[in-house]
This record gives C-alpha cells, structure tokens and sequence, in this order.
C-alpha cells in the first residue's frame, strides 16, 4: 500500500527550504477543515447523504478547470454540474491507478497555483504515479490530526514525533504553524540513540508505521500523548499490545499518497471515513474515493487498489458515520490454517521483533509448510516461538525452514514481511 | 410532470429502437389533438424535424410522458414557436446521449416542459428554471471549450509549473536521501 505518512508529511522538505512563515496563510484553511470534520454529526445516513451533498461544490469546481477530467466526463456526456451529491457518483466513470499515471500531468486543474509539488507514489503494484500536491494538499492532515485530538478529547501536546525506519536515515526539525505553532522532529531509527530523542520529547504526538511501531515494542515504553500508524496493516494484536505498551490511544490511519487522509480508526476500533473531506464506496469490494476538499487534482471515484466494505453505522464511540469494514490494505496477509480459517500472519510480527521488519519474511508455501527467510541469524528461541504461535492458531505440525539471505526482495517502498501462495477457501 | 416518475418509467419502459419519421410524427401530433390544439403541419415539420424527436415519441407511445404533456399543454399554443424554442435548446443534445445517460435524459424531459410551459410537480417554477440551468448541456460544452482555450494558450506555463512541481520535490529528495 502506498499509505504513507511519510509521504503525507511531505510539507516537511519545503519548510525546510524556505521561511516557515510561507505557509502560515494556510493556517485558516487548516483550521476550517477541522471544523468541517468535527461539526459533520448527521443522525443518520440519510441526513448524511443529504449533508455530505453540499461540500460537493469544490469537487465540481475543480472537475471543471481539469483538462483530464474534462475530456473524460465530455467523453460520456457528462457535466461536472451533474455531481450533486454522492446519489450522482454511480453515474460517474471511475479512475484508474493506470488512468492516473498516464494522464498525471492533465488531472491538476488549471491555471496551476504556487508552491505546487510532485510526488511519486510508489504502489506495491505498477509503475509510481505522479501525484500533484497543493500547498494545502500537502497541510491538509495536520487539520486531521487536530481532528483526532480534539475527537478522543486528549490534551493538545504540539510536539509532534515521526519515527521513521527507511535506510535513508534522514532526520529534520521543523515549525509547524498550521498544527498550533508546534513542532515536527523527523528521527530515524537508522541514527544515534533515537529512543533517547523521542524520550525526550514531552508526551509528543507519534507518526509512525508497522515497521517503527515494531522497533518501539521492543524498547521500553515512551509515554506519548497519542500513536498514529499509517494502516499499512495493523493486526489487532499488534495494536492492542501498542496501546499496552505506551498507555496512550493508537491509531490506525489510513491514507493514500494519491488521496490523503481517507479513514482513521476510533477508540472501538472501527475505521471511520474522514467524512466530509472524503466520501468512500465500496464496489465490488474494492474502496473507491472521492475527494470533496479543495486540492489540486479533483479526485472522482478513485480506485484505490485496497478492499473494504463501507457501512453506516452508530458506533459505540458516540458517533454515527460510515465506517470502512473489512479493511485490507494491499499489504495484509492472510494465511490459511488447515482448518481454513483465515488467519491474520501479522500477529506473527511480534515474534521477530529483534528483527527488523524489512529483514525477514515468512512464506506459507502450502498449508503447512513455511519459509522463513532472515537477513543475519535467528535471534535465540525463534523457530521454537514460532512454531507454537503456529500450533495455537491451528497448525497441529507446522513445518518451518529457515534460510539466511543477504536481503528480502521487495516490492515498493514499505516491507511485506508476509506472503502465502495458498489461494483462501473460497466462500 | 412528474420528472422523478418519468425517468423511472423511462428506465423501465422497453428500449428504444428506432423509429420512422412518419410515425414519430404522428405521435407527437397526437398529443397536440388530444390537448384539442392544432398539430405542428407538414410543411413546418421539414423544417422543424429532429432525430430525437423520434425518442420523445417513442417515450410518449410507452411511458406517461405523452399524458402529462396532454394534461398541461393549452389548446392555444403555437406549435412551430415551441417546437423552434425546444429544438434551439436540445442543440447540444443527440440520440445516444438522451438514450444512455440519465442526466441528458432529465435534461431533455425538462427542456420540453419548458418550451411548452408544463409544470414541473413538486417544484417552484424558479427551482425548475435553476435545475434546468445545470443540466443544460449547451452551457456545458461553452465552459469546457473555454477551459480547453484557457489551457491551450497557457500550455507552456502549465508545463512549466508542473516541472517546477517535480523539481521541488527532487530538490528535497536531494538531501533526503
Ligand atoms: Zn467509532
């Protein structure tokens, strides 16, 4: 999955460039997107429907201005005017990642705005697309993050923390004055004593994703005000013993380099859509966005690649609002015990946490047999731990073998610890 | 006329196929008999004649359309004027559209009100006039042949901005990296 907060926070290198302060203007259009999340309360779905209807306006006023989605919609007879509201979108074409990367430098609106950037988003399928950011494209998750704060009613710390595991070990600090003039500290695991740095950090706002959340299990426990991972897939189990680990809500945020913050998940653990900044459908299966807010590319019907089922519900959080259910980002694993139920291998990710995530993985092969591949040695008790986790989740004798290798192949930028070549039982 | 029901009727009614001139034009005749007016004559019909128009009829032959056109038009209306007023506005519209997306389909329905000054049920004169104006096709294809000018003429500085977009995206991965 390309559901980066990496990526997401890629507001950073131009902070960091230039004067901070070039962004403050943004500072009132990061605060009403805020507003806009918090003050959506419909009572049911039809009120949603109906109030979800007029923050279409931007989406049509930017599907008017892109010379991509023009020929597109002339092409089928439509008109960006006929999008009233999300009962319109079923008669709307789609788009394509594929659509998406041939036509990129076409899907941006017209006349381009200032301080515009191109991203790449490096799906785990597929060649990267270009992806056009806005300068509030590139600030728009500080006001989800405001969101969230305010939602779960924590205190407000303006330190915000981005762990980060990639090779390339960059850290950075920056202002933050859309995210009430806090601060962003970029820390590397890759780097000297970054557990110290973070501890030094008080009760900081932590970014991170499986992969660091991970290597921070296996240290002792900060005590930051709130966790976000990027739902590149968060196993349950994972999650639970985070929020053992650090006292602290974890949050499980999903969001795309193409779209942006699209769902996050509440304290019951359902994955609320970011409604109104965001309407989701799900067809066939598959999650398919539209982007109500102002950016530089109208987003119509996007189709993300990831699968869920979007539902409507008055979740026990206090909030009535569609939910995304079974989520499964493009990295998910689903292994199949002999029983065939479909078992999250993700919970396995816990037993190799002397390793890092991009340094091994475990193949189920066919139903009982597995491979594990490891960068350097097992650490002590591995295949032992291993097998018994195995065994609880119904395997009766698994049969592991284990193999070192100087690197994991992968696929995209983020690791995908786990594969299986068993196809599920089907249905 | 009840738009909501007619669409639905519509999608629901067998699907169009073709139909002669002579009978279309004897359908939609018909409807100017039966509200005890005088039919568009022959003569103006050479002049007058659309292909959708053969759709309309087909519409009128299987759905409420013909009805609620009856029920409202005034024995007083001159053919010729509504008819020119009506084709002028469905300029922008053709066969395949009206037959394949729903929102020409509204479209059309509504333009036909108009010209003959039907109401539309469930709305102030003023809501159907602003309806009207959104779908309206013709409006449509004028904006988005302006966008394509605007963009034409300022190719260079698009390209331009989106080079400057990748440049700065490069430069911060020039020491991110
Ligand atoms: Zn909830």
């Amino acid at each position: 999955m390309n559901s980066q907060v990496v990526d997401e926070l890629d507001i950073v290198p131009e902070v960091r460039h230039t004067d901070p302060e070039r962004l403050r203007w943004l500072v009132p259009e990061v605060s009403a997107a805020t507003d806009r999340l918090l003050s959506f309360q419909p009572t049911d779905e039809r009120a949603a429907t109906a109030s979800i209807a007029q923050h279409f306006a931007s989406l049509r006023k930017a599907l008017w201005t892109s010379p991509h989605m023009i020929s597109r919609l002339r092409a089928c007879g439509l008109s960006p005017d006929d999008l009233q509201g999300p009962d319109d979108l079923h008669h709307f074409p789609t788009l394509s990642r594929t659509e998406w990367g041939n036509a990129w430098r076409d899907l941006p609106i017209h006349p381009p705005e200032p301080l515009w950037v191109a991203v790449p988003s490096s799906g785990s399928t597929g060649a990267p697309v270009q992806v056009v950011k806005s300068a509030f494209d590139q600030v728009h998750m500080w006001a989800v993050l405001d969101f969230l704060i305010v939602r779960r009613q924590l205190t407000r710390s303006t330190q915000v923390a981005l762990l980060c595991t990639l090779p390339s070990g960059m850290e950075y600090d920056a202002a933050l004055p859309m995210f009430h003039e806090g601060h962003l500290h970029r820390i590397s695991t890759q780097r000297a004593r970054p557990w110290e740095r973070l501890a030094a950090l008080p009760n900081p706002i932590l970014f991170t994703d499986p992969a660091g959340l991970h290597w921070l299990l296996a240290q002792s426990p900060l005590r930051p005000t709130l966790v976000l991972s990027s739902a590149s897939h968060l196993s349950p189990s994972v999650r639970q013993a985070s929020e053992a680990h650090f006292q602290c809500p974890v949050v499980d945020y999903y969001a795309t380099t193409e779209v942006g913050a699209i769902a996050a998940t509440c304290g019951e653990q359902r994955l609320h859509v970011l409604a109104p900044e965001v309407f989701v459908e799900s067809i066939e299966g598959e999650l398919v966005v539209s982007r109500l807010r102002s950016s530089a590319i109208p987003i119509l019907r996007y189709r993300t690649g990831d699968s869920g089922r979007v539902a409507w519900i008055s979740c026990r959080c206090g909030q009535n609002g569609w939910v995304i259910a079974d989520f499964s980002g493009r990295h998910a694993c689903w292994f199949t015990n002999p029983a065939g139920a479909q078992i999250d291998a993700w919970q396995l990710a816990w037993l190799f946490k002397h390793h890092a995530l991009t340094d091994f993985r475990v193949t189920q092969d066919s139903t009982s047999q597995f491979t594990i591949e490891l960068v350097g040695t097992a650490k002590p008790n591995l295949q032992e731990h291993l097998y018994e986790a195995l065994f609880r989740m119904g395997w009766v004798s698994p049969s592991l073998s284990f193999h070192t290798c100087e690197a994991i192949p992968r696929s995209g930028s983020k690791a995908s610890p786990f594969r299986t070549m068993v196809s599920p039982p089907s249905p | 006329m009840n738009i909501k029901a007619l669409l639905a009727e519509i999608a629901a009614a067998p699907p169009y196929a073709g139909l002669d001139r002579a009978i279309a034009v004897a359908i939609l005749n018909d409807l100017f008999r039966k509200a005890g007016g005088t039919p568009l004559p022959d003569p103006a019909w050479d002049t007058q004649w659309r292909a959708i128009h053969a759709v309309l009829a087909h519409w009128a032959s299987t759905t409420r359309f013909g009805e609620s056109t009856v029920q409202q038009l005034r024995r007083t209306q001159k053919p010729e004027a509504g008819y020119r007023a009506f084709n002028e506005a469905v300029e922008a519209l053709n066969e395949e559209l009206i037959l394949s997306n729903a929102f020409r389909r509204e479209e059309i329905l509504r333009h036909w009100a108009a010209a003959w000054g039907l109401a539309i049920e469930g709305e102030t004169p003023a809501e159907s006039k602003k309806r009207l104006e959104t779908l309206d096709y013709r409006r449509t294809l004028k904006e988005f042949a302006r966008a394509e000018e605007s963009r034409k003429s300022e190719e260079a500085a698009r390209l331009a901005a989106l080079a400057a977009a990748q440049a700065a995206e490069e430069a911060a991965r020039g020491w991110r990296e």
